[in-house]
């Protein structure tokens, strides 16, 4: 028993150590179901804690190289890494990239941040690590480790209340024993999303119609000690949503619905021997999507996915991991015959400690795709402790790394246009920072500088050929990307006042290198659409005994809604800016945690995507009690 | 001293208020070629840019620059002129723009169902309508002096062009292969003609013949059937005179020349030209442009008989039009808005 929990701790130690400049507001937990990460040595990792009543895309909205797609309030949500687009950017749960496999992406508004106990943001292309999609970044979905003691029952009930019709409900049960842990969360929501907004598009105020949101989870989570050194797990997963699409601002009413389900399993085994660490899991997820605009589309995709992984220490001071993947995917709609595809690869990964200050890791993994395609995708991450005293420290950050992305079964088998041929999307990716501590007395502050530059090739668009009719995907389009980013932190724990502000902003060039169209120069050398040359953050957050308060204002750069970056498709700049405060009610076997937020304080009106409207000011209250 | 004061006021009242009357044009767009840009579909962003052929000056995006910015909305459609009002079709936002043509200042909107096109006849506009993707389309019959939608006639499924030819309106049923022909008078549907694969445009010749374009189907794995044909009709006995099998599937517009003589229709990055006497399809085409992927838009001036054709590009960013003399010379390039679909000569 105490073997297992030890390697599992082992096995998440290099993970919590790696975020520790970034997590300082969050409370630090143990992860599993990324057991990669240990090899990320170089880097940039940060950790965001799930569990509250959000979605993953206001969970991880506020994050300057992040940029979200939002359709909507509350409607179909994609994420932009540094630069990148939706479909590179892995997401993974139990070492599963679950974008779909139809379109590529995911929807990061269908997705209970409830379900999680932390998500993870690495940057940069690290498909040595996470496999087909880790172009811009990966986010990795993660739940605390089970601990096998008997532990009281812990009963946590959440409820939010909020403008524009928003409830949300849920529920967890975390039962904990020697032999089993068992942990069951429901969330329910809604949200009317009635909102009045003032589009310069439209010129007079309009209340949004037609964007109304429904959604409805499970999970359960199941984790038996088979002996002291093995563990069984099973994680089910059913998600509901079902949503009014919200039309652009221009138009009156709308009509379209579009309904999501997923079905997501996963078996994991796990055992440690001596001094290794055998990890196998088997998932399965089927994704449904119906579409009802006048006539209803269904799409249907599955994908069945097995990993099996040796992580051995070999001596103190140095590991290596070695796995092996199978993974199937299908889809079926009226617009796909026999689509599917299959993959499989190889990996491994060494991590050595050349001194108490000089970490390194070397990764290595190679693809074999059922169309034809064998990427091979090496990295290399390094991280120097350059100077270390008693209260300050320089730590040097270092990788490169390649990525790739296969076609989705959309690309290859569409009809009409799907195109077998076509081949992966590749990226060359090179980082370096480093990170600076110092402490005096009571105040804290750490400074985080990273620079990388990202070439993607043979980007897959779908264009029209030489005829009227005919989309077809190739592989065509090249970017070039090299960003900035920064993050000041400073902590000062006074006698009864804790307070912690935070700074971050990101420089993000994304820029087109090759026309679209031989003809066509006027995309070169533009900025990518949807990725602002700058965004950042600033937040004061103060804790006084019980009670906790925070002002965030978040800022998103001007932005292009397409390749020309004429004058007409620009978006404008925005900034929001949010206040919270808590409070926290310890009774006798119940916390009670009141929160109450306002967003967008300044009833700014902003958009993420061309004409569809976000809403200005909300209130929202959100009471979570716990028992145990 | 107050009396010449006075005197040089009034002729500079006077000079000025001349000028309002006389010398100041109307507005910026009283001649010219409006190039309609559906946008990308789902952003709202379908545009009318205004092209002057004199001065070769393009002007983007006339409604949001002449009316603070606001957006037309979503897959921009057609563009009718009628007198000095435009009407603009926004297909996916449901409604119909009307702005003063000359200055593009917003006058109203109409709501509608999916419009595509609009022709006017004396004091009244009629718009084809998608409706859903599920139904049968309708013809609207709009007001022009209200802008109040008086009836509505049921026609086929997926209705796009219409045409008066002599005293009946023809409307191309796309999806369901048929013509029904509407009597504007009694505002009632008179007759519904089959037809070949997806009928989508007409002309009217020189001997008042009705020319309409069918462009071709696709078979059930979407591979086209290259079986566009042209047919010539007579609108009176609807009897058919001529058919002109075209060997590919076109885009879904035919043009007709100055002296009603030849039609032009458009294939990939091609412009073809075809006389209406001839029996069989030109082999070359008239216009070829190696430059573009492919042509989404073509239009003819009818005071030049020049052509221009539209190249959507992929819809990731402005597309281009190009512009030909009357016998088909490159003369241009033209930078367009996103999504060039039409042109509309005024």
């Amino acid at each position: 028993m105490r073997v297992l929990l030890l390697s599992v701790l082992c096995l998440i130690t290099a993970f919590a150590l790696a975020q520790e400049a970034d997590t300082t507001m969050l409370e630090a937990v143990e992860i599993y179901g990324a057991p990669v990460t240990d090899y990320a040595v170089g880097s940039r990792i940060e950790t965001v804690g799930g569990g509250s009543s959000r979605n993953l895309a206001t969970l991880l909205e506020n994050i300057p190289s992040v940029y979200f797609k939002n359709y909507g309030n509350g409607q179909m949500s994609t994420i932009g890494m540094r630069g990148t687009s939706a479909s590179q950017t892995a997401v993974l749960w139990h070492g599963l990239n679950i974008n779909s496999p139809t379109l590529g992406q995911t929807d990061f508004s269908i997705i209970p941040g409830f379900f999680f106990d932390q998500v993870a943001i690495q940057y940069g292309s690290t498909s040595s690590l996470y496999g087909s999609g880790s172009i811009g970044g990966s986010i990795v979905l993660a739940y605390s480790p089970p601990v096998f003691e008997n532990k009281p029952v812990v009963v946590e009930v959440l409820g939010e209340v909020g403008s524009f019709g928003r409830f949300v409900s849920g529920i967890k049960a975390d039962v904990s024993r020697k032999q089993y842990r068992v942990r069951t969360s429901i969330i329910r929501s809604a949200l009317a999303n009635r909102f009045p907004y003032r589009s310069p598009a439209v010129g007079y105020e309009k209340i949004q119609e037609h964007a109304a949101v429904s959604g409805f989870g499970i999970n359960q989570l199941i984790d038996i000690a088979v002996n002291e050194k093995a563990r069984l797990s099973a994680d089910l997963m059913y998600n509901f949503n079902r949503r009014e699409v919200q039309p652009a601002v221009t138009s009156s009413g709308g009509s379209d619905i579009l309904t999501d389900r997923n079905y997501r399993g996963a078996l994991t085994f796990e055992q440690a021997s001596g001094q290794t660490i055998f990890h196998s899991t088997l998932a399965y997820i089927h994704n449904y999507q119906r579409f009802d605009y006048g006539v209803s589309e269904v799409n249907r995709s599955s994908q069945l996915s097995g990993i099996i992984t040796w992580n051995c220490s070999i001596s103190q001071s140095s590991s290596v991991m070695y796995g092996a993947t199978l993974g199937w995917q299908s889809a079926s709609s009226i617009y796909h015959d026999q689509a599917h595809a299959q993959h499989a690869e190889v990996y491994a990964s060494y991590r050595r400690s050349w001194s108490p200050r000089v970490h390194s890791s070397l990764n290595i993994r190679q693809s074999a795709f059922s169309n034809d395609h064998y990427p091979l995708t090496p990295s290399l991450g390094v991280e120097i402790s350059v100077f270390e005293r008693s209260n300050h420290k320089l730590l040097f950050n270092g990788q490169a790394g390649r990525g790739f992305r296969t076609p989705t079964l959309n690309d290859m088998f569409w009809n009409p246009g799907g195109n077998e041929n076509i081949t992966a999307e590749k990226s060359q990716h090179y980082e370096t920072g480093f990170r600076y501590f110092v402490s005096r007395g009571k105040v804290k502050n750490s400074l985080r500088l990273s620079a990388y530059h990202t070439r993607v090739r043979d980007m897959i668009n779908w264009t029209r050929g030489n005829n009227n009719f005919m989309w077809s995907p190739v592989n065509l389009q090249r970017v070039r990307i090299d960003g900035l980013e920064f993050n000041l932190n400073s902590i000062f724990a006074l006698r009864e006042i804790d307070i912690e502000c935070n700074a971050s902003y990101a420089f993000t060039q994304s820029v087109n290198q090759l026309p679209l169209h031989p003809s066509d120069l006027s995309t070169v050398d533009k900025q990518m659409p949807y990725v602002p040359e700058h965004s950042g953050t600033t937040s004061v957050k103060t804790v006084i005994g019980k009670w906790s308060g925070s002002v965030r204002c978040s800022f998103v750069g001007m932005r292009y809604s397409d390749l020309s970056n004429g004058t007409t498709t620009r978006m404008p700049a925005y900034a929001l800016l949010g206040l919270e405060l808590n409070r926290t009610i310890n009774l006798k076997r119940v916390t009670v945690r009141v929160a109450s937020a306002i967003d967008n304080l300044g009833d700014i009106y902003y958009e993420n995507l061309r004409n569809h409207a976000m809403p200005g000011r909300s209130y929202s209250i959100r009471l979570q009690l716990i028992y145990q | 001293m107050k009396l010449t004061t006075v005197l040089l006021s009034s002729i500079l009242f006077l000079t000025l208020s001349c000028d309002d009357d006389d010398a100041q044009p109307k507005g910026a767009y009283t001649s010219g070629v409006f190039i309609v840009n559906e946008g990308n579909f789902q952003d709202a962003d379908g545009t009318i840019s205004h092209f002057n052929p004199q001065t070769t000056e393009v002007s983007h995006d006339l409604f949001g620059t002449n009316n603070d910015g606001r957006a037309l909305g979503d897959v921009v459609q057609s563009l009718t002129v009628a007198g000095d009002t435009a009407y603009i079709l926004v297909n996916n936002s449901n409604k119909i723009e009307v702005v003063h043509a000359s200055t593009f200042e917003s006058i109203n909107s109409i709501e509608a169902a999916l419009p595509r096109y609009m022709i006017t006849l004396g004091s009244k506009g009629y718009v084809t309508e998608w409706n859903d993707f599920n139904s049968n389309g309708r013809v609207s019959v709009i007001n022009l002096s209200t802008l109040e939608v008086e009836k509505s006639i049921a026609v086929g499924f997926g209705p796009e062009h219409l045409i008066r030819a002599g005293s009946k309106i023809f409307v191309a049923n796309t999806w369901e292969n048929s013509i029904s022909v509407i009597d504007p008078i009694t505002e009632t549907v008179l007759e519904t003609i089959n037809t070949p694969n997806s009928p989508a445009d007409f002309a009217i010749d020189k001997t008042g013949q009705l020319w309409v374009l069918c462009k071709g189907g696709f078979d059930q794995d979407f591979a086209p059937l290259n079986d566009g044909v042209l047919l010539q009709i007579d609108p009176n006995t609807y009897t058919l005179e001529n058919t002109i099998e075209l060997n590919a599937n076109t885009l879904g517009t035919l043009l007709i020349d100055r002296a009603h003589d030849d039609l032009f229709y458009a294939v990939g990055n091609s412009v073809f030209r075809v006389s209406i006497s001839a029996t069989t399809a030109p082999v070359n085409a008239f216009i070829a442009e190696e430059n573009a992927s492919s042509f989404y838009g073509i239009g003819i001036d009818p005071a030049t008989d020049e052509i221009y054709a539209a190249d959507a590009l992929s819809f990731a960013a402005n597309g281009k039009a190009y512009r030909y003399t009357s016998t088909g010379q490159f003369i241009e390039e033209i930078t367009t808005g996103r999504g060039p679909n039409n042109f509309t000569f005024r």
